[in-house]
């Protein structure tokens, strides 16, 4: 066991045996710096050993020092630049809609996670022990979160309330397209509202969303739960039989559909009707083929929703953007009303899922209706196809001598919007050139003289004061 | 309009999978078999085709990498992988059953303490037996399953069985079915929603094909 370097603990036993299987285990591996926190086994025979010796078998306790767990990823560079730029303007989006941002934790307790997100989410969930031993899970979804809010804090609080959230969230799954175990989701939540138009809110921000950063062919595929439920309650299905029923929906598996159903002879017609479903995908023409399903007054209230979702988008320009869905029963299980996922061309998975779910925030607090949707980041920055990876550069290097003296000038400069950077090198002027012109840094500030600087621009010197160069634009 | 890609099962499921595409109009896929390549554009027919193993066929269509696949549905279900599956094809029918050795079939061997069970199959077998509340040790196995019990390496086995021959010939007899199988045609979820209508196009020509004539297995 190795022990810290704090001396305090070096009357244990030298631990020979340990070494030696370092020995072996860090064998043939390169030499890297110990991590900062590093351990030292005590043993005699090290005292006398060259100092690259005890680098190594420090090192050797975490041989590839680099390794980061499966599913979990560093941004940096270009990469964040797009993630942030990406964000900001989704940020922007929001709050132009009156959206405010809520930072709930990343962890919490278990139970009262589970509470809300259900059993489907569960195995997916990271669970840590604390000292006390309470189970705690990182959040796997921002939904129930903002529900537990909604739900105990802001019990009081006047409706509608309208929330975004730019987060990451976990989830024990094999990390596919873009999306890790850890990875982040943008979304919006529109709590106290239960009518269309709140529905036809949340999709319209939806598309604006993808459309802001240059995404023009996707489709949000609609669903309305209220319309599966109903023709199962119609057929008289059994919870059991339900959820049978619901797997083949969602696998559009209909010879499976049709066994599964053709247990029951009994429900002639909405056995018919749950057959139907899948093929009902397309335009509004569908809502009107649907319409003739059922008369049940759940199902039908599910049309009129969707029509009435329809007319509100078509009247935007935005109809186009929509494919009615209705053998889609998928999404989170909290989802009572409309339920849909985005997707893109050439991107095998949705990029985002949002619906109704009219009775997660009465798991917590007051019944509240509420919608929302989850925007899956990092997929649509694959759908972006690379679009927008600049880095943003400097508009000005500063030489350390001038960075030292001019801190009060370069303040200015910076509050009136250049990105300056200062030299903390001390470079030669020669350096500062070179640096400059392979970072693409179109301007150098080399000295200063009372007010004045000495500029090298597109390989021009030219003094200027210092009052005129922070009036114009970098 | 770019071509509809699809996933083939090499294998037994390759020939009536090929016979499936060039009865729709693919002159290339007759070929695939003697050819090294792995991928085949047709423009003329609209497919583009890779050759893959069976088990690999959900995992192409669910990343994207392919629209379309056949695969079994004993492959299917082992893969649970997130696809759609609009339609059965009627051939490759074959059945996933748990086998045993003729000594320990007579006995009640659900009483065993532990029984350790060979399988290409790990994910349904463990189902299984987990189902039914027996604590059982799986090994994993890539082929040649039926040889398990008679080499010392397990006492049962999960695996497919058309005929039961095999299962005879070393000296196994069937104990209980898990599911029975056939080929079906799988859909990627991203592609059946943007690509809506070619896909219907097709899935609805196989239809056509399989009322008027069972593809012959």
């Amino acid at each position: 066991m190795p022990i810290p370097m704090d001396g305090a603990t070096s009357s244990l036993p030298p631990c020979h045996a340990l070494n030696e299987s370092l020995k072996t285990y860090g064998a043939g591996l390169p030499l890297t710096r110990p991590p900062a926190a590093c351990y030292y086994v005590p043993n005699p025979a090290e005292a006398a050993a060259p100092s690259w010796y005890k680098e190594w078998t420090m090192a050797a306790h975490r041989p590839f020092v680099g390794a980061l767990p499966y599913g979990v990823r560093d941004l940096f560079l270009e990469e964040a630049a797009r993630l942030t730029s990406l964000e900001d303007t989704w940020r922007r989006l929001f709050e132009a809609w009156g959206y405010s941002r809520i930072i709930p934790p990343t962890y919490e307790h278990y139970d009262i996670l589970l509470l809300g997100s259900g059993v489907e989410l569960e195995e997916q969930v990271f669970r840590v022990l604390d000292r006390e031993g309470n189970i705690l899970a990182l959040r796997s979804d921002l939904t129930t979160q903002v529900a537990r809010i909604v739900g105990t804090k802001l019990r009081d609080h006047p409706l509608p309330l309208r929330f975004y959230y730019l987060a990451n969230v976990f989830r024990y799954e094999e990390p596919q397209a873009g999306r890790q175990r850890e990875f982040r989701q943008a979304g919006v939540e529109l709590i106290g509202a239960p009518g269309a138009d709140a529905d036809a809110e949340v999709l319209t921000l939806t598309i604006e969303a993808l459309r802001r950063v240059g995404l023009h062919e996707f489709q949000l595929n609609v669903g309305h739960l209220g319309l599966f439920h109903a023709l199962a309650s119609e057929a008289g299905l059994a919870p059991s039989e339900a959820e049978a029923v619901r797997g083949c929906l969602n696998r559009k598996d209909v010879p499976g559909l049709a066994e599964v159903l053709g247990r029951r002879a009994e429900n002639g017609a909405s056995r018919g009707a749950l057959l139907t479903l899948p093929e009902l995908c397309g335009g509004p023409e569908v809502l009107d083929r649907a319409a003739n399903l059922s008369s049940h007054p759940s199902a039908c209230a599910a049309i009129e929703r969707l029509r009435a979702i329809h007319q509100v988008l078509a009247r935007r320009g935005l109809a186009g953007h929509v494919i009615f869905d209705l053998g889609e029963t998928r999404g989170m299980g909290y989802y009572t009303g409309i339920a849909f996922e985005g997707f893109a061309p050439g991107l095998g998975f949705p990029i985002c899922s949002g619906g109704r779910y009219d009775e997660l925030i009465s798991r917590y607090g007051p019944a509240r209706p509420a919608v929302g949707v989850a925007l899956v980041t990092e997929r649509v920055l694959l759908a972006m196809n690379g679009a927008d990876a600049s880095l943003a550069r400097p508009d000005l290097l500063v030489a350390a001598p001038v960075a030292r003296s001019c801190w009060r000038e370069i303040e200015c400069l910076r509050e009136a919007g250049w990105r300056v950077e200062a030299d903390v090198l001390d470079m030669s002027e020669e350096d500062l050139r070179r640096i400059a012109a392979a970072r693409g840094i179109p301007c150098l500030a080399l000295s200063a003289e009372g007010d004045r600087v000495r500029l090298l621009e597109q390989g021009v010197e030219h003094w200027l004061p210092w009052q005129v160069l922070a009036e114009g634009r970098p | 309009m770019s071509l509809l890609w699809v996933a083939l099962p090499k294998g037994r499921l390759f020939e009536p999978a090929a016979a499936l595409f060039s009865r729709l109009g693919s002159r290339v896929v007759g070929a695939l078999a003697t050819s090294r390549r792995l991928l085949h554009e047709d423009p003329e027919a609209g497919f583009g085709f890779v050759l893959v193993k069976p088990m690999d066929v959900p995992i192409y269509v669910e990343y994207g990498a392919a629209d379309l696949g056949i695969v079994g549905q004993d492959a299917l279900r082992e893969l649970g992988r997130d696809v759609y599956e609009p339609l059965r094809l009627g051939f490759g029918r074959c059945r996933l059953v748990v086998a045993a050795p003729a000594s320990l079939a007579s006995e009640d061997w659900s009483r065993r303490p532990t029984l350790r069970v060979a399988t290409r199959y790990p994910r349904l077998a463990r189902q299984h037996f987990l189902s039914r509340g027996l604590s059982v040790e799986i090994v994993a196995l890539a082929g040649s399953v039926e040889l398990a019990p008679r080499a010392g390496l397990a006492d049962l086995i999960v695996d497919v069985a058309d005929s039961g021959h095999t299962l005879a010939a070393n000296g196994l007899r069937e104990i209980e079915t898990i599911l029975t199988s056939q080929a079906c045609l799988i859909v990627n979820r991203a592609s059946h929603k943007v690509r809506l209508a070619e896909i219907n196009t097709v899935l609805g020509r196989i239809q056509e094909l399989l009322d008027g004539a069972p593809v012959p297995d």
